[in-house]
């Protein structure tokens, strides 16, 4: 599995950038993405809970709509939890 | 000139999926007579009952109504629109049985491909008790990070 993350790019002014260099973006599965399959949600979501950005994950517009619709939803049933959570519940 | 009309397709009849999550600590009988009668209305309704999913016991990523576990059911149906709003009528009033529920409409590819992966139940690869691993060895691979 890919690990989501941006490639950073060619330094040289004038040329295009090296297709070797270009953004990398992972190949997301779009059957496993579904909003109850909260296991591999969790990819695109921090450790506090909240979701990765685009910048972050490597995903195409759409498919970040798709991921951040299905954490959301996810949200709501419990799958996941929301961010900060744990914080309300230590003070 | 005969046109084959595709087999029970109607226009006001839309794939859903109804995710419940039920009191575990409510009798199992109420528990039951609950999904009965959300599927029993669906089908009087006019609609199809696809699967009924059942997950088990799981424990909510957070306090619900003061349950800290669940008993998550999926079903997966087509049904006229109406026949769904009066089953979410009659699961908002039990709330001593239905924690909360949430209905999802379907696209009919999505239906189509879920169908045929049999609804699979996800498995849950980190359970409870674990929500937040050490990350201190791995640290370091994940390119900038905000903060």
């Amino acid at each position: 599995m890919a690990k989501p993350r941006a490639r950073s790019r060619s330094k040289k002014k004038g040329k295009g950038i090296n297709p070797a260099q270009r953004k990398r973006r992972p190949r997301l599965p779009l059957e496993d993405l579904d909003w109850k399959n909260f296991p591999s949600l969790r990819r695109f979501v921090s450790e506090r809970g909240k979701i990765r950005s685009r910048r972050i994950t490597g995903l195409s517009r759409r498919q970040q709509a798709l991921v951040s619709k299905s954490v959301k939803r996810a949200r709501t049933m419990g799958l996941l939890a929301y961010p900060d959570q744990d914080r309300k519940v230590r003070h | 000139m005969t046109r084959v009309v595709s087999t029970n397709w109607r226009p006001d009849i839309t794939p859903y999926e109804i995710m419940i999550i039920l009191n575990p600590d409510a009798e199992e009988e109420r528990q039951q007579e609950m999904l009965e009668r959300v599927q029993q209305i669906i089908r009087d309704g006019g609609g199809v009952i696809d699967q009924v999913n059942d997950w088990g016991r799981k424990k909510i990523g957070y306090q619900m109504r003061k349950r800290a576990d669940g008993r998550y059911v999926v079903i997966t149906c087509s049904s006229p629109a109406e026949a769904l709003a009066e089953a979410e009528r009659v699961m908002t009033i039990n709330v001593e049985v239905v924690t909360r529920h949430l209905v999802i409409r379907h696209n009919r590819v999505e239906a189509e491909r879920q169908k045929a992966q049999g609804f699979p139940a996800p498995v849950d690869d980190r359970p409870e008790g674990e929500a937040r691993p050490q990350r201190a060895g791995r640290g370091g691979g994940r390119g900038r990070r905000p903060r």
